[in-house]
């Protein structure tokens, strides 16, 4: 076994978890809303780019831009539709209902592009790198530079910019954001577009590298919850750190320990995290850091 | 020249309770009107529904006119940008922004709006400079209200409505806070201010307002209502008080 690849495997996959969770973050830090139709509505990015590439023929990079609208669009449909519950920050309405919203997605994802598997072609897939006994492609890489890029650009966002400023506002205290003339409904349109957008482009990223299913939400939304919960709940830098520890714990424990045991290892890493620091479910205020 | 701040027929309830009725209430341009009256009263209820502003949800009916425009029922956002701004009791500043943060955002000038800027706000609170790295959470009470209400300035208010800015803060700072706040109105913002503290309200204010069970009982020019029996009795420490 070539430990060095493990690592690298782990570095890529801990990536592909950090980019698929980096909306629900910003959901969850900024709004303090859940969104569980997060595993479908990356199965929706996945699948527009794939029925965006077949319909037209165009190439993955504007297929990739394709799902990135739809997933903003999707998100921003979820806001209007959800107003009321997330201006009241109802909880528990709100996971039942983005339950719902994305039981219907994955409903109207079958009937519109059938139950069989595809795949998602990335030219990119194909082509890998090198460097003596390691490799990987440089799909990987994209994804690797990519996630990088967004999360260096979600700080920058809320700490350098008008509209991250007024989503740390609305984190901490919405009443008191009206009173600054802002009109918070539109800055939960933003959050949620972001989560939208965000879920979509991981999902172009990630999705060529396995075949994809309109079915395949649950393993989505199961990584993203850990990742979230060891970040420390809507915590950015956090969720960036939790992703890749859990990607290098996954490719680790599968060469070392047995790849048919990973995710029950991974919940059990979950609750012992949670049951060490139940504290730490109460989000921070800081959690544009 | 009509009211800067104007409420007829006002009443505001909680479920089945009437909180606040008040009949007429007037702020005239550029002075400083102070509600007074003892706790639970509803003063805060009435500067927030003024500002149709609450945490909770009370009902509100009335009018509020700002400058002769009927201003109630539009959302609190769009108060701030025709010029009324709230500043309200308690958390007025946000915890995880710094001083600077804070600041940050302003609104454009307008007619009759004077704007704010960052560096009027140090120059009015000069402690805000020295703290602007400071996060919100960890600014002493007083630095807090000085933060609240300059934001409150940046947003170039018309009319500013302060619920208790004195509350908690040391003497020294409620005088502070006070003399700052009648120099702004002497620079021409109209102001009507809430204040538990009778004696440093009635220093700064040109009309107090006394409010009992949510009903207004006496309003008149600071110096008549100085010799009102139900003010001079009950809050000034008077022959019975």
């Amino acid at each position: 076994m070539n430990l060095l690849q493990q690592i690298v495997n782990g570095v890529i996959i801990g990536h592909a978890y950090a980019l698929v969770a980096v909306g629900w973050t910003m959901l969850l830090g900024a709004a303090r809303l859940v969104n569980f139709g997060h595993g479908q509505m990356y199965m929706v990015g996945a699948f527009v780019a794939w029925g965006v590439m077949n319909l037209t023929g165009v190439p993955y990079p504007v297929a990739v831009m394709a799902a990135i609208l739809v997933g903003a669009l999707i998100g921003a449909v979820m806001q209007r539709l959800l107003m009321r519950l997330t201006l009241s920050r109802d909880l528990v309405s709100l996971m039942i209902v983005t339950l719902g919203f994305g039981q219907m997605l994955e409903g109207g994802a079958g009937l519109a592009f059938g139950p069989k598997p595809q795949t998602l072609s990335s030219p990119f897939q194909s082509m890998s790198l090198h460097f003596g006994a390691i490799w990987f492609t440089v799909q990987d890489l994209i994804l690797v530079v990519a996630t990088i890029i967004v999360f260096l650009g979600l700080r920058y966002l809320l700490n350098a910019t008008r509209f991250g400023i007024a989503v740390r506002m609305v984190a901490e205290d919405p009443a008191l954001t009206r009173l600054a003339g802002i009109d918070i409904s539109r800055v939960y349109m933003g959050i949620f577009a972001f989560e939208g957008a965000a879920v979509a482009f991981a999902a172009t990223l990630v999705a060529p590298r396995t075949p994809i299913l309109t079915s395949m939400d649950f393993d989505q939304v199961v990584m993203t919850f850990v990742v979230i919960v060891l970040g420390g709940i809507g915590s950015v830098a956090g969720s960036y750190v939790a992703g890749l520890s859990l990607g290098l714990f996954t490719a680790l424990f599968g060469a070392l320990v047995s790849p048919a045991y990973t995710t029950a290892a991974v919940f059990a890493l979950l609750i012992a995290v949670m049951a060490l620091r139940p504290g730490q479910l109460a989000a921070s205020t800081n959690f544009a850091r | 020249m009509s009211a800067r701040l104007e409420v007829r027929d006002l009443s505001v309830a909680y479920g089945a309770s009437r909180a606040v009725a008040i009949g007429g209430l007037l702020v005239e341009p550029g002075t400083l009107a102070s509600i007074i009256g003892p706790n639970g009263a509803g003063k805060s209820t009435l500067v927030n529904a003024i500002a149709n502003w609450s945490r909770a949800e009370p009902r509100v009916d009335g009018v509020i006119l700002m400058d002769g425009e009927n201003i109630a029922g539009l959302p609190a956002h769009q108060h701030v940008r025709r010029g009324l701004q709230l500043v309200p009791e308690g958390r007025g500043v946000f915890m995880g922004l710094t001083v600077e943060e804070n600041l940050r955002d302003g609104a454009p000038s307008g007619p009759g709006r004077r704007t704010y800027s960052v560096q009027d706000v140090y120059d009015l609170f000069p402690r805000l400079h020295e703290r602007r790295t400071t996060p919100g959470g960890s600014l002493s009470g007083g630095e807090r209200q000085m933060l609240a209400v300059g934001r409150a300035l940046r947003m170039a208010p018309k009319a500013l409505l302060l619920d208790e800015p004195s509350i908690g803060l040391a003497p020294r700072f409620v005088s502070l806070l006070l003399q700052t706040v009648r120099a702004l109105v002497d620079a021409g913002l109209t102001v009507l201010l809430v204040e538990q503290n009778v004696r440093a309200a009635m220093e700064a204010s040109d009309v107090v307002h006394l409010l009992e069970r949510g009903r207004l009982i006496a309003s008149g020019r600071v110096d008549d209502m100085r010799n009102d029996p139900r003010i001079l009795e009950a809050y000034l420490g008077g022959a019975h008080g």
